[in-house]
């Protein structure tokens, strides 16, 4: 299949006719750039997961998942079909690693 | 300013087939406001943009990333340089913050890597990834007469709770119908744990963060299933298109 340029809609337009575009939502664009993508280390030495902010982040999607199970919507784990990449629980074994390593109580167990 | 190689780096935003025309780029304004360029070895292309290596060294960007501000400005960056060559190219994003001292040294990852990213790019031409979201939308609440004792208050209560539960049963069920007709019409499909209020900025309760691979030409057709789900209890929300970043094989650093 070849593509033309110019061929594909852009991102200021919205995909769905009718519906107006807004701005690209910044959640969006971190859980891609900062999550996805394929990873190759280059010469400067990043660890995303020591980053204060992004701690935070994955905290975020953490509690998210936790919320999710308490309220049923996390479907998609007891899935195999759905089972494809990465999933809540690999992605919490790395939060609690950072969390020993950085000396950080657990607090979410008490709500 | 041309500043000299000692100062800068090369900061990567992801890889395309060589033969690719550059000049579908040059608009992108990249991280930094830096401008876009390609470094090509054996038949692939990284789409690369110096940066100062005071922003983009090791010290200064651990704390350059605990700045949101910062770190919104430059991940707008990087998916608006792979927007911009989305469409024009087959393309692997590469994920935030891959920084090169030379184009030697993106040189070198590209030969490296070349089956792989070769294998990638075959996988993902012509196509581009879409997101729906669906957020549960709460229903209309029924102005009755006020309670006349504490238990109706309370029953009322309850009775409501139960409502917004068996709603919200049946709301996943509707998700999962919708999710699977989706993933029906695209190559592959990954959902995504719910996003945060804190970062989403909606209220209401996500119950689908769905990305889907999907052939370029079939996007109207993707883009009318969604609009054709009529279940009044969801907002459902495309985004896109995006680059494929939730479709390219993950490595976890060991």
């Amino acid at each position: 299949m070849s593509t033309e340029a110019g061929s594909l809609p852009t991102r200021a337009r919205s995909p769905l006719p009718g519906r107006p575009a807004t701005e690209t939502n910044l959640a969006d664009i971190l859980e891609r750039v900062l999550d996805k993508g394929i990873v190759i280390a280059g010469d400067i030495q990043i660890n995303l997961l020591d980053i204060e902010l992004l701690t935070i982040k994955l905290r975020l999607i953490v509690a998210s998942i936790d919320k999710a199970k308490e309220m049923g919507i996390d479907w998609w784990e007891n899935d195999s079909f759905l089972k494809r990449g990465r999933n809540g629980n690999e992605l919490e074994g790395r939060l609690r690693r950072l969390e020993q390593a950085a000396g950080i109580e657990q607090g979410r167990d008490e709500e | 300013v041309i500043a000299s190689d000692t100062d800068t780096a090369w900061y990567v935003y992801g890889v395309v087939p060589a033969d690719v025309d550059a000049a579908s780029f040059a608009a992108a304004e990249g991280v930094g406001a830096g401008r876009v360029e390609l470094v090509a070895t054996g038949g692939l292309a990284a789409i690369v943009g110096r940066v100062p290596l005071d922003e983009f060294g090791e010290e200064p960007l651990r704390r350059n990333l605990e700045s949101r501000d910062w770190l919104e400005a430059t991940a707008r960056a990087h998916d608006r340089v792979l927007a911009e060559a989305l469409g024009r190219t087959p393309l692997v994003p590469l994920r935030f913050g891959t920084v090169y001292r030379s184009q030697d040294g993106v040189r070198g990852m590209l030969d490296e890597r070349a089956t792989e990213l070769r294998e990638a790019i075959e996988r993902l031409r012509g196509r581009v990834e879409l997101g729906v979201k669906a957020f549960l939308v709460a229903p209309e609440q029924e102005e009755g007469a006020a309670p006349s004792s504490g238990r109706e208050y309370l029953l009322r209560k309850q009775e409501a709770r139960a409502t917004a539960k068996s709603t919200q049963t049946e709301a996943l069920e509707s998700v999962r119908a919708l999710h699977e007709r989706l993933a029906s019409l695209a190559d592959d499909a990954r959902v995504n744990p719910p996003q945060q209020p804190e970062l989403s900025g909606r209220h209401e309760t996500m119950l689908l963060n769905g990305a889907y691979l999907v052939g370029a030409e079939l996007q109207p057709a993707f883009a009318a299933a969604v609009d054709d789900y009529g279940d009044e209890r969801l907002e459902l929300v495309v985004t896109g298109p995006w680059p494929p970043y939730n479709f390219v094989e993950r490595e976890e650093p060991s």
